[in-house]
Protein backbone atom coordinates (compact mmCIF):
# COMPACT_ATOMS: atom_id res chain seq x y z
CA UNK A 1 0.00 0.00 0.00
CA UNK A 2 1.28 3.61 -0.82
CA UNK A 3 1.35 5.90 1.37
CA UNK A 4 -1.59 7.90 -0.46
CA UNK A 5 -3.88 4.92 -0.37
CA UNK A 6 -3.00 4.57 3.13
CA UNK A 7 -4.46 8.35 3.90
CA UNK A 8 -7.04 7.23 1.88
CA UNK A 9 -7.98 4.38 3.62
CA UNK A 10 -8.00 6.52 6.86
CA UNK A 11 -9.50 9.33 5.43
CA UNK A 12 -13.13 6.73 4.54
CA UNK A 13 -12.76 5.58 7.81
CA UNK A 14 -12.76 8.61 9.94
CA UNK A 15 -15.71 9.80 7.78
CA UNK A 16 -17.97 9.87 10.75
CA UNK A 17 -15.54 11.90 13.04
CA UNK A 18 -15.88 15.39 13.74
CA UNK A 19 -14.09 16.79 10.68
CA UNK A 20 -11.27 18.75 12.00
CA UNK A 21 -10.51 16.16 14.27
CA UNK A 22 -10.18 13.35 11.58
CA UNK A 23 -8.55 16.16 9.90
CA UNK A 24 -5.52 16.40 12.78
CA UNK A 25 -5.03 12.20 12.63
CA UNK A 26 -3.97 12.22 8.88
CA UNK A 27 -2.11 15.13 9.49
CA UNK A 28 -0.31 13.30 11.98
CA UNK A 29 -0.34 10.27 10.16
CA UNK A 30 0.91 11.38 7.23
CA UNK A 31 3.82 13.45 8.56
CA UNK A 32 5.03 10.00 10.71
CA UNK A 33 4.64 8.61 7.22
CA UNK A 34 7.18 11.30 5.56
CA UNK A 35 9.43 10.99 8.40
CA UNK A 36 10.13 7.09 8.03
CA UNK A 37 10.48 7.55 4.22
CA UNK A 38 12.66 10.73 4.79
CA UNK A 39 14.73 7.88 6.83
CA UNK A 40 15.53 5.98 3.82
CA UNK A 41 12.02 3.30 4.28
CA UNK A 42 10.04 2.89 1.25
CA UNK A 43 6.44 3.73 0.96
CA UNK A 44 5.50 0.34 1.72
CA UNK A 45 8.12 -0.63 4.62
CA UNK A 46 6.61 2.58 6.39
CA UNK A 47 2.83 2.35 5.73
CA UNK A 48 3.81 -1.37 7.49
CA UNK A 49 5.57 0.00 10.19
CA UNK A 50 2.49 1.49 11.23
CA UNK A 51 -0.07 -1.52 11.68
CA UNK A 52 -2.99 -1.95 9.83
CA UNK A 53 -5.90 -0.05 9.58
CA UNK A 54 -8.24 -1.28 11.40
CA UNK A 55 -6.12 -2.21 14.29
CA UNK A 56 -5.52 1.33 14.19
CA UNK A 57 -9.18 2.61 13.68
CA UNK A 58 -9.76 0.32 17.26
CA UNK A 59 -7.16 2.07 19.16
CA UNK A 60 -8.14 5.47 17.51
CA UNK A 61 -11.77 4.29 18.96
CA UNK A 62 -11.14 3.30 22.25
CA UNK A 63 -9.12 6.83 22.43
CA UNK A 64 -12.49 8.58 21.74
CA UNK A 65 -15.49 9.04 23.82
CA UNK A 66 -18.51 7.53 22.66
CA UNK A 67 -20.45 10.16 23.38
CA UNK A 68 -17.82 12.54 20.88
CA UNK A 69 -18.41 9.53 18.27
CA UNK A 70 -22.04 10.08 18.48
CA UNK A 71 -22.56 13.77 18.70
CA UNK A 72 -20.28 13.92 15.27
CA UNK A 73 -22.07 11.25 13.55
CA UNK A 74 -25.44 13.40 14.18
CA UNK A 75 -23.69 16.43 13.14
CA UNK A 76 -22.86 15.02 9.77
CA UNK A 77 -26.40 14.28 9.11
CA UNK A 78 -28.28 16.90 7.26
CA UNK A 79 -32.01 16.54 7.69
CA UNK A 80 -34.53 17.50 4.99
CA UNK A 81 -37.95 18.54 5.68
CA UNK A 82 -40.06 15.45 5.18
CA UNK A 83 -37.76 13.39 7.67
CA UNK A 84 -37.78 16.34 10.09
CA UNK A 85 -41.72 16.23 9.37
CA UNK A 86 -41.68 12.27 9.08
CA UNK A 87 -39.51 12.45 12.91
CA UNK A 88 -42.38 13.81 14.61
CA UNK A 89 -45.38 11.82 13.13
CA UNK A 90 -43.49 8.84 13.75
CA UNK A 91 -42.96 9.73 17.53
CA UNK A 92 -45.37 7.58 19.01
CA UNK A 93 -44.33 5.08 17.05
CA UNK A 94 -40.20 5.03 16.71
CA UNK A 95 -40.22 6.30 20.96
CA UNK A 96 -41.49 3.60 22.82
CA UNK A 97 -39.47 1.34 20.07
CA UNK A 98 -36.38 3.18 21.06
CA UNK A 99 -37.48 2.54 25.02
CA UNK A 100 -37.83 -1.21 24.81
CA UNK A 101 -34.90 -1.74 22.56
CA UNK A 102 -33.25 0.30 25.22
CA UNK A 103 -34.41 -1.86 28.16
CA UNK A 104 -34.08 -5.19 26.31
CA UNK A 105 -30.56 -4.21 26.06
CA UNK A 106 -29.90 -3.36 29.90
CA UNK A 107 -31.64 -6.21 31.08
CA UNK A 108 -29.80 -8.54 28.86
CA UNK A 109 -27.00 -7.30 31.00
CA UNK A 110 -28.17 -6.76 33.92
CA UNK A 111 -29.02 -10.31 34.09
CA UNK A 112 -25.79 -11.11 33.19
CA UNK A 113 -24.12 -9.30 35.98
CA UNK A 114 -26.79 -10.91 38.50
CA UNK A 115 -25.75 -14.29 37.33
CA UNK A 116 -22.49 -13.52 38.56
CA UNK A 117 -23.90 -11.94 41.41
CA UNK A 118 -25.76 -14.85 42.65
CA UNK A 119 -22.80 -17.57 41.95
CA UNK A 120 -21.02 -15.29 44.49
CA UNK A 121 -23.47 -15.47 46.44
CA UNK A 122 -23.53 -19.40 46.37
CA UNK A 123 -19.89 -19.39 47.10
CA UNK A 124 -20.46 -17.21 50.03
CA UNK A 125 -23.08 -19.59 51.49
CA UNK A 126 -21.26 -22.24 50.47
CA UNK A 127 -18.39 -21.30 52.55
CA UNK A 128 -20.57 -20.18 55.51
CA UNK A 129 -22.56 -23.43 55.97
CA UNK A 130 -19.03 -25.13 56.09
CA UNK A 131 -17.93 -23.10 58.30
CA UNK A 132 -20.97 -23.82 60.79
CA UNK A 133 -21.19 -27.25 59.70
CA UNK A 134 -17.38 -27.70 61.24
CA UNK A 135 -18.20 -25.03 64.43
CA UNK A 136 -21.78 -26.80 65.37
CA UNK A 137 -20.09 -30.24 64.49
CA UNK A 138 -16.98 -29.25 67.32
CA UNK A 139 -19.77 -28.17 69.47
CA UNK A 140 -21.58 -31.25 69.18
CA UNK A 141 -18.47 -33.29 70.09
CA UNK A 142 -18.26 -31.19 73.32
CA UNK A 143 -21.26 -32.03 74.47
CA UNK A 144 -20.98 -35.56 73.65
CA UNK A 145 -22.86 -36.01 70.82
CA UNK A 146 -20.40 -37.45 68.58
CA UNK A 147 -21.42 -39.69 65.85
CA UNK A 148 -23.47 -36.52 64.67
CA UNK A 149 -20.73 -34.04 65.56
CA UNK A 150 -18.33 -35.87 63.18
CA UNK A 151 -20.79 -36.14 60.79
CA UNK A 152 -21.25 -32.59 60.64
CA UNK A 153 -17.75 -31.90 60.97
CA UNK A 154 -16.99 -34.22 57.63
CA UNK A 155 -19.73 -32.43 55.51
CA UNK A 156 -18.26 -28.99 56.73
CA UNK A 157 -14.90 -30.16 55.33
CA UNK A 158 -16.33 -31.20 52.24
CA UNK A 159 -18.61 -27.94 51.34
CA UNK A 160 -14.78 -26.31 52.46
CA UNK A 161 -13.19 -28.17 49.77
CA UNK A 162 -16.02 -27.60 47.38
CA UNK A 163 -15.93 -23.56 47.73
CA UNK A 164 -12.48 -23.92 46.45
CA UNK A 165 -13.58 -25.02 43.42
CA UNK A 166 -16.13 -22.80 43.39
CA UNK A 167 -14.45 -19.79 44.03
CA UNK A 168 -12.22 -20.25 40.79
CA UNK A 169 -15.11 -20.74 38.40
CA UNK A 170 -16.77 -17.36 40.17
CA UNK A 171 -13.41 -15.52 39.38
CA UNK A 172 -13.31 -16.73 35.77
CA UNK A 173 -16.69 -16.14 35.64
CA UNK A 174 -16.30 -12.59 36.33
CA UNK A 175 -13.06 -11.85 34.57
CA UNK A 176 -15.26 -13.19 31.56
CA UNK A 177 -17.89 -11.06 31.43
CA UNK A 178 -15.85 -7.83 32.02
CA UNK A 179 -13.80 -8.99 29.25
CA UNK A 180 -17.20 -9.35 26.94
CA UNK A 181 -17.98 -5.70 28.76
CA UNK A 182 -14.68 -4.18 26.48
CA UNK A 183 -15.78 -6.18 23.48
CA UNK A 184 -19.36 -5.05 23.71
CA UNK A 185 -18.39 -1.57 24.15
CA UNK A 186 -15.60 -1.32 21.28
CA UNK A 187 -18.14 -2.95 18.94
CA UNK A 188 -20.79 0.02 19.74
CA UNK A 189 -18.40 2.37 18.90
CA UNK A 190 -16.92 0.41 15.59
CA UNK A 191 -21.04 0.52 14.72
CA UNK A 192 -20.15 4.29 14.43
CA UNK A 193 -17.83 4.04 11.42
CA UNK A 194 -17.90 1.06 9.82
CA UNK A 195 -21.50 1.78 8.66
CA UNK A 196 -20.81 4.70 6.94
CA UNK A 197 -17.37 3.68 5.92
CA UNK A 198 -19.26 0.83 3.63
CA UNK A 199 -21.54 3.14 1.53
CA UNK B 1 1.75 -3.63 33.19
CA UNK B 2 -1.20 -1.89 34.74
CA UNK B 3 -3.02 0.36 32.24
CA UNK B 4 -3.69 2.91 34.31
CA UNK B 5 -0.16 2.84 35.55
CA UNK B 6 1.53 3.09 31.94
CA UNK B 7 -0.70 5.82 31.50
CA UNK B 8 1.08 8.17 33.94
CA UNK B 9 4.74 6.88 33.10
CA UNK B 10 3.61 7.24 29.17
CA UNK B 11 2.79 11.09 29.92
CA UNK B 12 6.35 11.36 31.79
CA UNK B 13 8.47 9.66 29.46
CA UNK B 14 6.99 11.83 26.18
CA UNK B 15 7.74 15.12 28.00
CA UNK B 16 11.54 13.77 28.98
CA UNK B 17 11.89 13.22 25.81
CA UNK B 18 10.97 16.97 24.73
CA UNK B 19 12.78 18.35 28.21
CA UNK B 20 16.04 18.79 26.63
CA UNK B 21 15.14 20.62 23.02
CA UNK B 22 11.86 20.36 21.32
CA UNK B 23 11.41 17.14 19.49
CA UNK B 24 8.37 15.70 16.91
CA UNK B 25 5.99 12.61 16.99
CA UNK B 26 8.51 10.25 14.86
CA UNK B 27 11.71 11.11 16.93
CA UNK B 28 9.73 10.96 20.16
CA UNK B 29 8.83 7.48 19.22
CA UNK B 30 12.33 6.56 18.27
CA UNK B 31 13.70 8.23 21.58
CA UNK B 32 11.23 5.94 23.58
CA UNK B 33 11.51 2.94 21.53
CA UNK B 34 14.13 1.01 23.94
CA UNK B 35 12.19 1.60 26.95
CA UNK B 36 8.53 0.98 26.51
CA UNK B 37 6.45 -0.02 24.15
CA UNK B 38 4.57 2.94 22.14
CA UNK B 39 2.54 2.88 19.21
CA UNK B 40 1.53 6.12 16.52
CA UNK B 41 -2.02 6.25 17.94
CA UNK B 42 -1.08 5.55 21.14
CA UNK B 43 0.91 8.38 21.56
CA UNK B 44 -0.76 10.84 19.48
CA UNK B 45 -4.16 10.94 22.40
CA UNK B 46 -1.07 11.95 24.80
CA UNK B 47 -0.02 14.73 23.02
CA UNK B 48 -3.07 16.23 23.01
CA UNK B 49 -3.60 15.67 26.28
CA UNK B 50 -0.89 17.32 27.67
CA UNK B 51 -1.45 20.04 24.61
CA UNK B 52 -4.50 20.71 26.64
CA UNK B 53 -3.30 20.30 29.90
CA UNK B 54 -0.81 23.01 28.77
CA UNK B 55 2.02 20.46 29.47
CA UNK B 56 3.43 21.04 26.09
CA UNK B 57 3.09 23.63 23.28
CA UNK B 58 2.92 22.62 19.53
CA UNK B 59 4.29 24.72 16.80
CA UNK B 60 3.99 23.85 13.07
CA UNK B 61 7.85 23.93 11.03
CA UNK B 62 8.23 23.73 7.18
CA UNK B 63 10.94 21.08 7.38
CA UNK B 64 11.73 19.68 3.24
CA UNK B 65 8.58 21.32 2.37
CA UNK B 66 6.29 19.91 4.28
CA UNK B 67 4.67 20.80 7.89
CA UNK B 68 6.22 19.31 10.53
CA UNK B 69 4.92 19.49 14.54
CA UNK B 70 7.43 20.40 16.93
CA UNK B 71 6.41 19.82 20.91
CA UNK B 72 7.79 22.48 23.14
CA UNK B 73 7.86 21.44 26.91
CA UNK B 74 6.00 24.66 29.30
CA UNK B 75 7.12 25.23 32.78
CA UNK B 76 3.60 23.33 33.76
CA UNK B 77 5.68 20.11 31.91
CA UNK B 78 8.70 20.40 33.73
CA UNK B 79 6.79 20.96 37.03
CA UNK B 80 4.80 17.46 36.39
CA UNK B 81 8.47 15.58 35.29
CA UNK B 82 9.84 17.24 38.82
CA UNK B 83 6.61 15.98 40.86
CA UNK B 84 7.30 11.99 39.03
CA UNK B 85 10.74 12.27 40.39
CA UNK B 86 9.72 12.65 43.94
CA UNK B 87 6.73 10.36 43.22
CA UNK B 88 9.03 7.71 42.64
CA UNK B 89 11.15 8.22 45.55
CA UNK B 90 8.08 6.61 47.56
CA UNK B 91 7.42 4.18 45.19
CA UNK B 92 10.75 2.83 45.74
CA UNK B 93 10.80 2.85 49.49
CA UNK B 94 7.82 0.69 49.18
CA UNK B 95 9.81 -1.35 46.52
CA UNK B 96 12.63 -2.20 48.65
CA UNK B 97 10.02 -3.24 51.35
CA UNK B 98 8.61 -5.41 49.33
CA UNK B 99 11.72 -6.46 47.98
CA UNK B 100 13.49 -7.56 50.89
CA UNK B 101 9.84 -9.00 53.06
CA UNK B 102 10.35 -11.09 49.95
CA UNK B 103 14.07 -12.83 50.64
CA UNK B 104 12.99 -12.80 54.10
CA UNK B 105 10.57 -15.13 53.46
CA UNK B 106 12.60 -17.47 51.44
CA UNK B 107 15.09 -18.00 54.01
CA UNK B 108 12.60 -19.70 56.18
Amino acid sequence: MTKTEFLEKLKNQLSTFDESEAENWLKYYGEMLDDRIEEGQSEEEAVNSLGSIDAIIDEILQQTPITRLAKAKLNRKTLRGWEIALFIIGFPLWFPLLISAFAVVLSVYVSIWSVIISLWAAFASVVACGFSGIVVGIGFIITGKLSSGFALIGAGLTLSGFSIFLFFGCKAASYGIIWLTKKIVLSIKNSFIKKEAAK
Amino acid sequence: MDIQMKRGLLDVAVLAAIKNEDSYGYQIIKDLKPYMEISESTLYPILRRLEVGDLLTVRDTIHNGRVRKYYHITEKGLEKINAFKNEWQEIMLIYDFVIREESGNDKD
